[in-house]
């Protein structure tokens, strides 16, 4: 991780136009990712994770969404200015992503192969129009990363139809694309949420692999605090549209500091452990389109006091842990 | 697909003896005695009963259908009272003035609607969108036949752009026929000066009768497209660097187009029975104003006659559509 960090999001702040009123999805988020590194964001639904993936790429819809506030940088450059016009040259080209339900994410009347060989051409679009792959070229690298993705079969699932596809297999597809383009950044939104477990754990796997051998940094979106820990360097916790802590995997597990994050460990379940160890958060999350004030999640706290009417900044404690608590670290 | 194809082909068969049961049972059953017609005021008692008798009108209403039946099969249609034609002819001459118009309309509709309805949902809640929801609410609701009458006075009166009604010039020498389609059989002898005024004197009705077809298609295709702009797929062909031009014309259109599909050959089919309106305004020598002037004069072959065309016709633009439907998606295609 050398000077500037290859991805830079800088106090995000989006907003949802709705009949009830603003929907404050991202209050003032802000994180970095190294080069090279594996980013972590978990929080349970709703917590404004899918739309900080989905702001990176300018995907939020607009309306009826808004970006209030914030920067994100990347390699310096930042995607919001422009009216757009960055944001859509790095799409599938520096940044690709790949998301939760991979039934939905194809295009149910076009191949397999269609859609790659469209997706491999769309990425070379900036390049000047000699040095651009022509349709065969694009077939023989659809082909490969089909490959490389381990689908089993590749050249006939090249021609199949996505319902002819397990859910698996189409997010391997979904893998492909996004990487044939050789991204420097894979931005993953719940890619094994809608799976089997087995297969959960082959997409992993295969995500590993891939993070390796295509040298990515990752920003990997769940609400599993174990299917982040098997890919990830750092986790990032998010609440209701805030950062509440930001530290590496072990210090994580081993030292979290915020009262949420304490509460989201003691709910993950282990085999042999008795259910009983379990505890889950009592509430629910606020309603974001009238938000707690000071820190958000202090209508849910055990050790809420007076002070948490006022929001608390993300500290910087040692080893690179942030945490945003007025009562943090302190042993119930 | 052949193999679908051909079963629905059997199935048309059938549907159509169903259909010509049901108007042989309504023209029967209808007041009016079709022998007395056919005899004229002045016939006695005698001559009306020989001439039921002649033609089979004694006899109960199955044999009747029966025996009709097996004349159609044999190419007798029967005789128009009303024109002293063989129906056969009549069809062939009245009918594809009908289609001509018909097919053209559908034509006008689908290539203006279609990118219309594209246009308006790509910019949603803009004044653009606004005034095509505007114009196509009128196209919906107001009626064809007070259309027809407005473009006519506005545009072929008053401008005198256009030519009031007709197929063609009463003083230009017809084309020999080929497929009795004017347009298609001016341009197959080459007379490029007929087919050009063939065009210009179909443009008028043709307008008139796609106006209501056109409205709904953009009706429809416009809510296809917003509905198909929020799926999963367009998010993700945008995330891998697609261009939006891309993705509303191909990724999303293609989907769009289903139920738009669905829509077209509705109107189709309401076109050919709907065409009379439009052929009593601008005078155009189709199947609808022969229908019209046989059923009110109790003229029961040439209605038996029409039913079975139009019928024909509306059924097979139905096995056109699913056909297109089975190539647009691979789920149907598969479950054929």
């Amino acid at each position: 991780m050398t000077g500037s960090p290859l991805l830079a999001v800088e106090d995000l702040t989006v907003e949802f136009d709705t009949f009830d009123g603003v929907y404050k999805a991202l209050d003032g988020v802000s994180f970095t990712l190294g080069r090279g590194e594996s980013l972590g964001i978990v929080g349970e639904t709703g917590c404004g994770k899918s739309v900080t993936a989905k702001s990176i790429l300018g995907l939020v819809p607009s309306p009826p969404g808004r970006t209030r506030a914030g920067r994100i940088l990347f390699d310096g450059d930042d995607l919001l200015e422009d009216g757009g016009a960055r944001v859509r040259n790095i799409r599938g080209v520096d940044i690709a992503m790949i998301f939760q339900d991979p039934m939905t994410y194809l295009n149910p009347v076009f191949t397999v192969g269609q859609q790659l060989v469209d997706v491999i051409r769309a990425q070379q679009r900036l390049m000047p129009a000699s040095e651009r792959m022509s349709r065969e070229g694009a077939r023989a690298l659809a082909l490969e990363m089909l490959e490389r993705v381990h689908l089993p079969n590749p050249e006939r699932q090249f021609s199949a139809y996505p319902h002819q596809l397990s859910g698996g297999m189409r997010q391997r597809v979904l893998i492909a694309q996004a990487l044939s383009g050789r991204p420097r950044i894979l931005v993953a939104d719940e890619p094994t949420t809608a799976l089997d477990v087995t297969i959960q754990a082959q997409i992993l796997t295969l995500i590993r692999e891939l993070i390796s051998s295509f040298q990515l940094s990752v920003i990997l979106i769940s609400h599993d605090l174990g299917v982040v820990a098997t890919v990830c360097d750092r986790i990032v916790v998010m609440y209701a549209g805030q950062i509440v802590e930001d530290a590496s995997v072990t210090e994580i597990f081993d030292n979290p500091q915020h009262p949420y994050t304490r509460g989201l460990l003691a709910a993950v379940p282990h085999p042999g452990r008795p259910v009983s160890s379990l505890s889950g958060i009592s509430g629910t999350l606020p309603n974001l389109l009238d938000p707690p004030s000071g820190c958000r999640f202090r209508t849910r706290c055990e050790r809420a006091t007076d002070a948490c009417g006022t929001r608390p900044a993300l500290e910087q404690l040692g080893n690179d842990h942030r945490v945003a608590c007025w009562h943090r670290g302190v042993d119930p | 697909m052949l193999n679908f194809a051909l079963r629905r082909m059997a199935w048309m068969a059938v549907m159509l003896v169903g259909l010509l049961a049901i108007t042989f049972s309504i023209s029967h059953i209808a007041p009016g005695d079709p022998a007395a017609l056919a005899a004229g005021p002045d016939a006695t008692r005698e001559m009306v009963e020989r001439i039921r008798v002649e033609h089979g009108l004694d006899r109960p209403l199955p044999v009747q259908f029966a025996l009709y039946l097996g004349n159609i099969l044999q190419g007798n249609w029967g005789q128009s009272i009303n024109t002293r034609h063989a129906v056969w002819d009549d069809l062939v001459l009245f009918f594809p003035a009908t289609f001509e118009l018909v097919v053209f309309s559908i034509l006008i509709a689908v290539s203006i609607g279609i990118p219309l309805g594209v246009l308006a949902a790509v910019r949603q809640n803009t004044w653009l969108d606004h005034s095509i929801r505007l114009v196509t609410v009128g196209g919906v609701a107001l009626p064809m036949f007070w259309l027809g009458l407005m473009i006519q006075l506005a545009l072929a009166l008053h401008f005198g752009w256009f030519p009031l009604g007709g197929r063609m010039d009463m003083m230009t020498d017809p084309v020999a026929p080929i497929t009795h389609l004017l347009l298609v059989d001016t341009l197959l002898h080459g007379e490029f000066s007929i087919f050009v005024e063939c065009l210009h004197h179909i443009v008028l009705p043709a307008a008139a009768l796609s106006i209501p077809a056109l409205a709904s298609i953009i009706r429809v295709n416009r809510a296809e497209m917003l509905e198909t702009l929020k799926q999963d797929y367009v998010v993700n062909a945008m995330a891998q660097g697609l261009s939006t031009v891309r993705i509303v014309a191909i990724y999303a259109l293609r989907n769009a187009m289903l139920p738009t599909m669905a829509m077209i050959g509705l109107r189709f089919g309401w076109m050919l029975g709907g065409t009379v309106l439009v052929e009593t305004v601008f005078d155009w020598p189709g199947i609808g104003l022969y229908a019209v002037e046989s059923a009110i004069n109790s003229d029961f072959e040439p209605i038996m006659g029409s039913t079975i065309v139009l019928g024909f016709f509306f059924m097979l633009t139905n096995l056109f559509i699913d056909i297109i439907y089975a190539l647009l998606d691979p789920r149907v295609r598969e479950q054929i």
